[in-house]
């Protein structure tokens, strides 16, 4: 496969104390522009995250930027060699405005590679446009609602040049408007780098489309079509079946 | 927030008030130094060196909110550098006949030199916040303590008296700053160039950074940002201007003395900054001039008592205007003006 | 081996007067999650209550009960009428006890003057071993320091009130969801800590110069020997005011007292630097 647009871990093992949270996982992202990550609270699908983004050093195994080995690189060195993340709780400059957000975000320093000229300059107010916000540029980030919120992060991971952006649970607490605007927001975003997504609701991974990923227990489950993976009995039972009726 | 859907524009009109809005704090700028300017004119013989030394003061004052205002970490030291500025050109200033622009230079690059080396084990080790300001106020004492018994070269107790007033060599001529007009004109010098670099950080997206790492660091770390970096950036910063706040006070007064370097100067420097409103340029210049004329007037009547009207002054302020004077004001007027739009839409 | 002697002794004094004031500072460091820079001031509230009550005839070892106890009253005090309404804005509350040292200091020079006071040794003679002198109080001093460090360990591992906040240091928040009442351990807490500090200035009290300022210098080493003792241990301020307190008396043996200060503070900041998590707290990396 083309290694020039892959995220990777191999054989990683991530441990808290005693607790083996990832368990000898490897995974790839990068084949499809759009990747989920899905499984049971407490699989280990934000810990992939962290050690994708430098904030969880693994006991064991390697991290793989473009089949280059990052294991051990600070968040800071990561973040500069375009992985981006938006975090579970929303987490954006509360006490800045939205434009001074959007602005610290396209400003922030990235290592320039080979290809990246072909990267798009969006301006803050192009971004504020297509997430909505475009009235509210002066507005503290503290006084918007909690999906504005949660689009202003997305904003502001994909003005940092990412390529890759890690979006944990965009959709968390989000009424069905606001998580189609979301959706539209991701699909849009993901003609421009890769995406790779957490989410809980399976309608909302649905409307995605993309790949989709499984974790259980720290172990790679199932990795495929949305297809393939529902109509996978084990996943059904550990995972889907407890969610389908809801 | 009815207030905020009133006020705000629409997108293309934002670079349009950017300009209108940088315009007018260039033009008040002006209107400040200018008044600053002619004020010599009203002021009696005693008022003058008062004023430039007002003037120096407000310069560590900007440091200070600089460093704590803008990227969130507060100094209990901030007199450590100011004090090293001043020693700086006051031994500098007797010993030897060097040219003035020299003597202004150590006093800058000495504090700011100490500051990057401090700050770069204390950013960089993760130290920050509570832990940052109690290692900055062991960095006075110790300070302090390091003036006081080096005799030989700091005059001890006493310090250095008939300190030389600067003189700036320019190519062919000389602008001679010890007259007493001379002084209060290298305050104002001082305080200009400082305010002009405070406006600029204030403007460019170094201070936009900082204020984001006041804000949440981690997120700012994880957008690329080396955040250490900054904030040791900023301490430098932060002491260069209380360096050469320190070196122009020397000049002014003729002298330095321990308690430019002590504890007591430190928490005054806060409580300047503090009462005017951390979160403003504005505040603290409006606490120095407040506190230092206030002082004036106590030390005439309880000469003993300066300390004690700091003190409750200071946690007064604390606990019930947190953004201080110019912040109350602020908060004053966005009511004021809230109002008034609710009343237009009735 | 003179030397070598005197400068254990000198240690040991050292280390145990600022064992005291650092356990203090760690006791409120650690449960109410802000630093009392009006610590300072305590240790001068202690020494001039000894200074007070021995003029009035009072034997020292008991003026030293109740300097603990007026140092504890005022604590209690600052605490239940300021740094309570501060809880949510704690670096406020630190400045606030910063402008209280303040006026502490000056209440106390406007009370006594700036001339140093002192106390009266009430225990004189040497202790004299192998043809070498100490002065026998100072001895009885790091005993007195010594025992109540040992009975504020005692007080904290043993009755229930110590270990309610020994759980509150392990884990604030789960045990302030478990119901503790954290206003009155907050409220204890800070008089205990200023209580300790008021005894480490009273046994100060026969060796120094009673000024207000004399508290001073030791707040910057107490605290980072705080600092360095972490945060989960209550025992650990101890053992970090037991490596400055040594520091300090060695690198001010070998060179001057000024340089000795400086010194283990320059040291200080380098060995935070070099081991920044295995000293400082917990580091607040952000677990999403
Ligand atoms: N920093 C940490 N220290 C200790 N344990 C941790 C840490 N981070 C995660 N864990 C544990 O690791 C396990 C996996 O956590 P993780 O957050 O990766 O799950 P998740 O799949 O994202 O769950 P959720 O759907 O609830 O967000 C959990 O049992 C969690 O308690
Ligand atoms: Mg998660």
């Amino acid at each position: 496969m083309d290694e020039s647009q892959s995220l990777a871990l191999e054989s990683v093992t991530v441990r808290f104390g005693g607790l083996t949270v990832l368990d000898d996982l490897s995974l790839r992202f990068g084949h499809s522009p759009i990747s989920s990550l899905i499984g049971p609270n407490g699989a280990g699908k934000t810990t992939v995250f962290n050690t994708f983004s430098g904030i969880v050093k693994p006991v064991s195994g390697s991290l793989l930027l473009n089949g280059k080995d990052m294991t051990g690189h600070s968040p800071i060195e990561i973040a500069r060699a375009g992985v981006v993340r938006k975090f579970q709780v929303p987490t954006v400059f509360h006490n800045l405005s939205v434009g001074n957000n959007l602005k610290v975000a396209a400003q922030s320093p990235r290592i320039e590679t080979a290809g990246s000229a072909k990267d798009i300059r969006w301006s803050t107010g192009d971004v504020a446009e297509k997430l909505g916000l475009s009235s509210k540029m002066k507005t503290l980030a503290a006084e918007l609602s909690h999906g504005e919120r949660q689009w202003l992060e997305i904003g502001m991971a994909f003005l940092a040049h990412p390529r890759f952006l890690l979006l944990d649970e965009p959709a968390a607490g989000l009424g069905p408007e606001e998580s189609d605007h979301t959706a539209g927001l991701i699909r849009t975003i993901s003609e421009f780098c890769k995406t790779i997504v957490i989410e809980h609701d399976m309608r909302f991974i649905r409307e995605l489309g993309g790949d989709v990923t499984v974790l259980h227990q720290g172990r790679l489950l199932k990795q495929g079509t949305m297809e393939e993976i529902e109509a996978d009995h084990i996943v059904r039972d550990v995972y889907l079946g407890r969610d389908a009726d809801a | 927030m009815t207030a905020v859907d009133t006020v705000a524009v629409p997108n293309n009109a934002n670079s349009a008030r950017d300009w209108i809005s940088g315009a007018r704090t260039l033009g008040g700028t002006g209107l400040l130094l200018a008044a600053l300017a002619i004020l010599p004119s009203f002021l009696g013989p005693f008022n003058i060196v008062l004023g430039a030394q007002i003037l120096a003061y407000s310069v560590v004052a900007l440091s200070l909110q600089l460093l704590w205002g803008r990227a969130g970490q507060l100094s209990f030291g901030q007199a450590a550098f100011f004090g090293m500025g001043a020693y700086a050109y006051a031994i500098l200033g007797t010993r030897y006949e060097l040219n003035g622009w020299y003597i202004l230079a150590a006093a800058l690059v000495i504090p700011a030199g100490t500051a990057l080396i401090l700050g770069y084990f204390l950013f960089f080790g993760r130290v920050r916040d509570a832990y940052f300001s109690i290692v900055t106020l062991a960095f006075v004492l110790v300070a302090n303590q390091v003036v006081i018994s080096w005799r030989s070269v700091t005059g001890g107790d006493t310090g250095l008296t008939r300190v030389p007033g600067l003189v700036l060599p320019f190519g062919g001529f000389e602008v001679d700053f010890t007259s007493r007009n001379g002084r209060y004109y290298l305050g104002l010098l001082i305080f200009s160039i400082a305010l002009f670099v405070a406006l600029l950080v204030r403007r460019s997206s170094f201070g936009l950074v900082l204020e984001a790492i006041r804000d949440d660091e981690n997120r700012a770390s994880f957008l690329g940002y080396n955040t250490p970096m900054y904030l040791t950036m900023a301490f430098t910063l932060s002491a260069a201007l209380a360096g050469v706040a320190g070196g122009a006070f020397a000049s002014i007064s003729t002298l330095a003395a321990p308690d430019m370097i002590d504890q007591f100067l430190s928490i005054q420097i806060l409580t300047w900054v503090a009462i005017g409103g951390r979160n403003y340029l504005a505040g603290a210049l409006v606490g120095t001039v407040v506190m230092r004329v206030l002082n004036n007037q106590v030390s005439d009547v309880l000469p003993e008592s300066w300390p004690l009207v700091v003190g409750l002054f200071f946690v007064v302020v604390v606990m019930f205007f947190p953004a201080g004077l110019v912040g109350g004001l602020a908060k004053l007027r966005a009511q004021l003006a809230s109002r008034r739009v609710e009343k237009a839409r009735a | 081996m003179d030397l070598l002697f005197s400068l254990l002794l000198d240690g040991a004094f050292l280390i145990s007067i600022l064992g005291l004031v650092a356990l203090g500072l760690g006791v409120i460091n650690n449960l109410l999650g802000i630093t009392n820079m009006a610590h300072g001031e305590f240790i001068a509230v202690g020494a001039y209550t000894v200074v007070v009550l021995t003029d009035q005839g009072l034997p020292y070892w008991v003026t030293l009960f109740i300097a603990a106890l007026v140092g504890m009253a005022l604590g209690v005090l600052l605490e239940s009428t300021l740094i309570r309404r501060l809880t949510d804005r704690p670096l406020d509350a630190i400045l606030v006890t910063l402008g209280l040292g303040l006026v502490m200091q000056q209440v106390l020079k406007e009370m006594f003057g700036s001339t140093p006071r002192s106390v009266v040794s009430p225990v004189s003679g040497t202790f004299d071993v192998a043809g070498l002198s100490y002065p026998l109080f100072r001895i009885t001093i790091i005993v007195a320091a010594v025992a109540a460090v040992a009975a504020t360990f005692l007080f904290f591992t043993k009755s229930s009130f110590g270990l309610v906040v020994q759980s509150i240091f392990q884990n604030r928040e789960s045990a302030l969801t478990n119901g503790v009442n954290a206003g009155k351990y907050n409220r204890l807490a800070f008089g205990i800590g200023t209580g300790l500090a008021a005894l480490a200035g009273s046994l100060l009290a026969p060796n120094a110069a009673v000024l207000p300022t004399m508290g001073a210098f030791y707040l910057a080493p107490a605290f980072v020997a705080v600092i360095l003792g972490g945060s989960k241990r209550l025992m650990g301020a101890v053992a970090g005011a037991a490596f400055m307190g040594g520091l300090e008396v060695v690198i001010g043996e070998s060179f001057t007292r000024t340089w000795g200060r400086a010194g283990v503070l320059v040291l200080a900041i380098i060995v935070i630097r070099m081991w920044p998590e295995g000293l400082l707290r917990e580091p607040k990396a952000r677990v999403a």
